[in-house]
């Protein structure tokens, strides 16, 4: 196995096989491999292209005269299991193609997804859909449905699948994550439920796989506060290297017993125990000294305060060229919360930030504005003067008839900010008693919200919902039978989602008894929703 | 009993041949056989017959010659009026079809109502030198055709659905015609002739070019073979001598089984197979029955006949009826024979006596006790062979009686099966249907072929109901026969009927969800030149993938391109995009899709990695020019010589003032003039600095103290001041620049503070040049400070001025290593907290 690079790799083999994703680009790269290795007609080549062979690709191997001996094979897998209660698909593209492109082609590959999923557990009886993408997705699996008919459980395991667009609540991704999950995601990059210790995930380098089922250590962590996570593993490397040393001292027979059964698993634990601890030496590190002015900050863009202090520090971190996806993620946090800025922040903020970062991130404002995550407060005839292209405008004038209400609103109606932040609160937060704790104690994920409406009531009561989202959030069918029983719930996020909105979920389940499996599209953090952005530069 | 069987001939000692009537022909008093030439579809076909020319008859009609389709009991079905050449031969192909060979090598293709299908040649050769006789095989795909030209050549073609001509080797010496000849195709897939001429028999095969000679024994005096036979099996060999002398041997002519003198003078009609068990000579109205054993017996018939082979039997057809002749199955020999004492024949009769309310009954029983199982299987096997219901119902009942004895000893499906099995074939035996199919035929042509026989003969109905019945799975069941149904309506409602009114019929009969194929059946409706109906019915199909070819075909690309979009699937769009890229106008494409954002954005998509068309064409259609201002600024990017670059720049700059973007118009022009620049340092420096970011290039001029022309870049870029001090401290810093850090400490009051100097200062561990601007830190950053600084002692006498106890704690805590540290902390809180005490003791 090779990771794909520019030059084919130093293979033997008779049976070649590609496993690509269904880009341009990479498809190209291939084609050209083949055509420099075109020498033996005995070599069997093989493309597998995840989700779908798309008349492009046919066409690139095409006309670069490879497709005779090469057979192309559309993937398009269902869910992955990631952790116990984690499916995902792992299409990080997707954020990018469907929400700031318009380019809705893997919707389908979702769709077929679920519908896989429902040929396992039986066909949802109820589905609630917030945003545009999801009703689309919606539509799709009905099409799906009829055009396969494949054979459904009669029992439906899931009655409810709830399903959200990314963009309906940008909040969770522009600010920090503090459970130990999403630390580490946002620090270490997350890639398919590992985590690569040294530097970027070179061969043989160390990582940590993230799957609460198999490390026993991270089930207890890893929706926990990252501020009591330290304090665990020192507690729990003592327990451990305590039950080592207490079994020392036993008779042989027990000592047998314990080096067959016990021993194994302390060292497995200790070893992990050990990964994890460097993870957080790692991620101290990394957010020495900063994180807790960028935890003020943020709390101030939350609670509407200070708001001077906050553009002062934006323009000294542009001098002091922090980290730029760090400072994207505050202005767009400031511009969300304050439904954009002020013309003349506006631009003052935008020129400090090309002028520090470089005038080729001039497209990433672009694309920024064109998600709303980075706008100027305007008139709404200027705006649509001033957006970016059609598409957008077509988008901006469709949330202008449903009136779309600014964010702050929002989470003003939906009770998203938590009222009081006293010292004592502080600490309920850290301990993990209120949804908020995944941020501080600042935010409750709109999700928590929106699934906890969702379920609480026999009859779901989403008039706040509806009042701020409007044509957006389609209820499902609740008069069925099965509604309000106890089945199980699968939430599912189109555009990615947050481990933190994960814990959040966790904590909404065990509050409810209630068993909640999220299935997204790609897990994704605020930096790397960043770096996805400004990568667009290279990747038109 | 008796009665049954009334019609049994033995042949032999051990096999039975039985002749009953199927149907009495509907067509009694208009037909004579004897002036016809008759052809007969296998399975329970179709007849077709067309006036015999060779014989003499009262004309009735003049000129071109009819052909008449009956159904098996004798109804017309339909007629053809023949207007080509010369028919050489009629024949049925599998699927019941009827093939029209003509003298010139083409075969037409008409179907049971006398519709015309479709036609193909017998090649080039055949075509000159015209063809004088034709034979039909079957084989597993389908039929096969071969012809003898009047050269004496023979063309074959395999399969007539894919027509590919090939020639036979030549029979050794072409002087003569044959004298009889037959194809068989075997179970090697080889197609072999074999042709007598006058006594020698040569096998002909394509496949290796070669031609066998074979010389059968015959004892008796002949000049030449008139008929040859193979059997159903391809084992078996009849021949037929002009002395009328039929010899049965194996089929490679090396073995004889018998010789017999038929003592028929008479030109022989039809020398044919029954069975694998024996030999039929028809005789016009008689027919001799001849065993490989050379027993025989004779049939007299009430007129003359023609005679059909089936895998199992022999449909005999006469002018008043339709009869089969076959030999009697096992187990119902076994039952019926008369004294037979067969554990099947004794069940029967305990059957009977049982319905009689019999005790008897209860005798037989325990007569066969040992082998009722047996019995069972014989009689549940004996019904399934019977043509009268009421004899397969006693057989039924007396199967069930046996089963009651038996438990759960007998698997059930076996009595199932059969009986579903004659309720069908009960019902297609029905006159009006007329498909007399025997069980043996229907277990090897399945029920899939038995649809597509009742399809074929527009009996929905009765399929539907079969459908049903057998619970049938989706894809070979009722959503076909609906679909063949809806193929037929339409192209019989072909101008009767409104295209609107048509639509409404098929789609309320049937329905929507179901799987059935509208596109199919759309694609009929194109193919009738229905394109209004087509479009209607596509509205119905929900498979995207086949609706919008059709819909493409039929012109109709925006309502194809909705479609494609609904469906979510790139390739579609793609596949629409292509064909009205090709279709359209450039306006006319642009206008269209602009509606679709999705379809913009693959376009886009496809304009960028292959170059479908031009996004900037869009764009400029759509005075869009802030796309197109950001597709300048991408490009430049992209473009290796700076002059190309800023080329594309200022021509952003104008699109952004188009799209009354001022910010980016202006960032964009500050963004050449910076290239501009840095272009400059390049050559000035010898190190490469275009695009890098004006704070590098600040630093890097700072770094070279270059202090004049930063002040001029920091004009020329209207850099604040704040972030000037930033840039400034930070760069000086890091070259170690002290003296110069002090000066800027100095000239003006830092608008960022004094704390980014301890900072940086710290950050290069330089503790006495931080202690130079400790004291200027802002006072409540003080102690944090000192802290950093690790200058824990001064933090501490600072923390003591302001008697702040808690500031105090914090220094201890930072400073918990250094032991000296922490007992003067110690002392210092102790010394705050003593007056604190006294003032509270006093």
């Amino acid at each position: 196995m090779y990771k794909l690079s520019s030059v084919a790799p130093p293979w033997k083999n008779l049976v070649r096989l590609y496993l690509i994703p269904s880009i341009y680009a990479v498809a190209e790269s291939i084609a050209w491999h083949l055509r420099k290795s075109e020498t033996d007609k005995t070599i069997a080549y093989h493309i597998i292209v995840v989700p779908k062979v798309l008349n492009v690709i046919h066409s690139v191997f095409e006309s670069l005269g490879v497709l005779d001996f090469v057979t192309l094979h559309s993937y398009s897998w269902d869910f992955i299991p990631l952790d116990s209660n984690l499916l995902s698909l792992e299409f990080p593209q997707l954020f990018n193609a469907s929400f700031l492109k318009e380019e809705n082609s893997l919707l389908t590959s979702v769709a077929k997804a679920l519908m896989s999923f429902e040929c396992l557990f039986g066909k949802f009886p109820c589905v609630t859909t917030l945003g545009e993408k999801s009703h689309r997705v919606h539509k799709l699996l009905g099409t799906w449905q009829s055009e396969i008919q494949p054979p459904f459980p009669e029992e439906s395991e899931f009655n409810h699948l709830i399903m959200l667009d990314r963009n309906i609540d940008f909040a969770s991704l522009l600010l920090t994550q503090l459970t130990y999950e999403g630390v580490l995601d946002e620090n270490l990059k997350l890639k398919s439920g590992f985590v690569y210790l040294d530097s970027d995930g070179a061969e043989g380098s160390q990582r940590l796989m993230l799957n609460s089922t198999s490390d026993e250590i991270y089930a207890e962590i890893k929706g926990k506060h990252i501020s009591v996570v330290f304090q665990h593993l020192s507690r729990k490397a003592k327990e451990l290297q305590q039950r080592r040393d207490i079994k020392n001292t036993d008779s042989i027979e027990e000592m047998k017993n314990f080096v067959s059964h016990d021993l194994k698993k302390i060292q497995s634990q200790q070893k992990s125990l050990a990964l994890h601890i460097s993870a957080c030496e790692m991620v101290m590190k990394r957010q020495a000294g900063i994180l807790e002015e960028l935890l003020g900050l943020q709390e101030d863009a939350m609670s509407d305060t200070k708001l001077k202090e906050y553009l002062v520090f934006l323009e000294d971190s542009t001098a002091r060229q922090f980290d730029f996806y760090a400072t994207l993620r505050l202005c767009c946090l400031y511009s969300v919360m304050e439904d954009g800025l002020p013309e003349k922040e506006y631009q003052f903020l935008h020129r400090q930030l090309l002028q520090a970062y470089g005038y080729r991130h001039l497209s990433t404002l672009h694309y920024l504005q064109r998600l709303g995550l980075f706008h100027q407060r305007d008139s709404k005839s200027i705006s649509l003067e001033l957006l970016p292209d059609r598409f957008a405008r077509v988008a901006q004038v469709n949330s202008l008839k449903s009136e779309r209400v600014p964010f702050r609103k929002i989470c003003q109606r939906l009770n998203l900010l938590p009222q009081s932040t006293s010292s004592d609160d502080n600490s309920s937060a850290k301990s993990g008693q209120h949804p908020s704790y995944v941020f501080g104690g600042i935010y409750t994920p709109l999700v928590y919200q929106f699934v906890e409406k969702c379920l609480k009531e026999k009859e779901p009561n989403l008039g706040d919902f509806a009042r701020c989202f409007g044509n957006n959030l389609r209820i499902g069918d609740c008069s069925h039978p099965q509604w309000g029983a106890r089945g199980k719930i699968l939430v599912c996020f189109i555009g990615g989602v947050t481990l933190a909105e994960v814990a959040s979920l966790d904590f909404l389940s065990r509050q409810l008894g209630r068993h909640i499996v999220v299935a997204t599209t790609s897990t994704i953090s605020g930096p790397a929703l960043m770096e996805s952005i400004a990568s667009q530069n290279i990747d038109t | 009993m008796a009665l049954l069987t009334a019609d049994w001939n033995p042949l032999g000692r051990e096999a039975y041949y039985r002749k009953f009537e199927i149907y009495s022909m509907e067509w009694v008093d208009q037909i004579n056989l004897q002036e016809l030439k008759v052809s007969v579809a296998p399975s329970g076909g179709p007849i077709a017959v067309v006036r015999d020319e060779t014989k003499f008859t009262p004309v009735q009609t003049s000129g071109k010659p009819i052909i008449f389709i009956f159904s098996p009991s004798g109804e017309l079905k339909s007629t053809i009026k023949w207007s080509g050449g010369k028919v050489i031969g009629l024949d049925w192909s599998a699927s019941e079809e009827l093939l029209c060979i003509q003298d010139d090598g083409s075969v037409s293709i008409y179907d049971v109502f006398g519709t015309y299908q479709n036609s193909f040649q017998m090649g080039q050769e055949a075509k000159e030198m015209k063809i004088i006789d034709a034979r039909k095989f079957s084989t597993t795909s389908g039929t096969g055709l071969v012809v003898l030209t009047t050269n004496f050549r023979f063309f074959v073609v395999n399969n007539i659905k894919d027509p590919r001509i090939r020639r036979f080797p030549d029979i050794p010496g072409v002087n003569i015609a044959p004298s009889c000849w037959t194809a068989i195709h075997g179970e090697d897939r080889q197609t072999r002739v074999i042709v007598a001429k006058e006594k020698d028999i040569y096998l002909l095969d394509y496949g290796e070019q070669h031609v066998a000679q074979r010389m059968p024994e015959i004892s008796h005096h002949h000049l030449s073979i008139v008929a040859i036979s193979v059997s159903p099996c391809n084992k078996l060999v009849a021949l037929l001598t002009d002395a009328g002398v039929i010899w049965i041997g194996s089929s490679d002519f090396r073995r004889k089984f018998c010789e017999h003198d038929a003592q028929c003078m008479s030109p022989a009609v039809q020398l044919v197979w029954c069975g694998s068990g024996a030999v039929v000579l028809n005789l016009g109205s008689v027919l001799l029955v001849l065993s490989p054993n050379r027993d025989n017996f004779t049939l007299i018939l009430d007129s003359t006949s023609h005679v059909c082979p089936e895998i199992d039997g022999l449909r005999i057809i006469t002018n008043s009826s339709h009869e089969f002749l076959q030999k009697v199955p096992l187990p119902n020999q076994e039952i019926f024979r008369i004294g037979s004492m067969s554990p099947g024949a004794i069940l029967v009769e305990a059957s009977r006596e049982f319905q009689k309310r019999s005790h008897r009954a209860e005798e037989y029983i325990r007569l066969v006790k040992n082998q009722l199982e047996l019995a069972v299987t014989q009689c549940i096997q004996a019904a399934g062979n019977e043509w009268q219901p009421s004899v397969q119902k006693m057989l039924l009942r007396a199967a069930q009686l046996g089963k009651s004895f038996l438990f759960d000893k007998i698997d059930p499906e076996l009595f199932v099966g059969i009986c579903q099995t004659l309720r069908i074939l009960n019902a297609v035996r029905n006159y009006k249907i007329a498909l007399p199919l025997t069980f043996q035929q229907y277990e090897q042509m399945g029920k899939t072929v038995l649809l597509n026989r009742l399809i074929l003969r527009r009996q929905y109905s009765i399929a539907i109901q079969i459908c049903q019945y057998l619970q049938m799975s989706e894809a070979e069941g009722i959503p076909r026969v609906l679909t063949e149904w809806a193929c037929y309506k339409i192209k019989h409602g072909v101008g009767k009927m409104d295209a609107e009114q048509l639509a409404n019929e098929i789609s309320t009969k049937l329905g929507t969800g179901s799987k059935v194929s509208y596109s199919s059946i759309a694609l009929k409706a194109i193919e009738c030149k229905q394109d209004k109906l087509a479009i209607r019915l596509l509205d119905f199909e929900h498979r995207a993938s086949k609706q919008i070819p059709l819909l493409l075909k039929l012109g109709q690309e925006p309502q194809a391109l909705t479609k494609a979009v609904e469906s979510g699937d790139p390739n579609l769009i793609y596949k629409v995009l292509v064909v009205m890229k090709e279709n359209y106008s450039a306006d006319k494409f642009y206008m269209t899709i602009r509606h679709y954002p999705s379809v913009n954005a693959l376009y886009a998509k496809l304009c960028r990695t292959v170059q479908m068309g031009s996004l900037e064409q869009i764009y400029e259609q759509e005075d869009n020019f802030n796309a197109q201002a950001i597709l300048s600024v991408k490009d430049s990017y992209r473009a290796q010589k700076l002059e190309n670059r800023s080329a594309m720049l200022t021509t952003a700059v104008k699109q952004y003032r188009q799209a009354k973007a001022e910010i980016a118009a202006t960032l964009t022009e500050d963004q050449l003039k910076l290239l501009k620049i840095q272009s400059g340092y390049e050559t000035k420096f010898g190190c490469p600095v275009i695009d890098v970011s004006l704070n590098d290039t600040l630093k890097l001029l700072m770094r070279r103290r270059d202090l004049k022309e930063t002040e001029e870049m920091v004009k020329k870029f209207k850099v604040p001041e704040r972030r000037l001090w930033w840039l400034k401290v930070t760069t000086f810093a890091e070259i170690g620049d002290w003296v110069e850090l002090e000066k800027l400490s100095k000239a003006k009051k830092s608008p960022i503070g004094y704390e980014p100097f301890v900072d940086v200062c710290l950050q290069f561990n330089n503790i006495t040049e931080a202690q130079r601007y400790l004291p200027k830190v802002e006072e409540h950053f003080t102690i944090k400070y000192y802290v950093k600084a690790k200058l824990y002692t001064e933090a501490a006498q600072i923390a003591f001025q302001r008697k702040d106890t808690e500031a105090l704690h914090y220094v201890q805590s930072r400073c918990s290593s250094n032991r000296e540290a922490v007992d003067m902390i110690n002392a210092l809180i102790a010394k705050l907290a003593n007056p604190s005490e006294g003032q509270n003791k006093r």
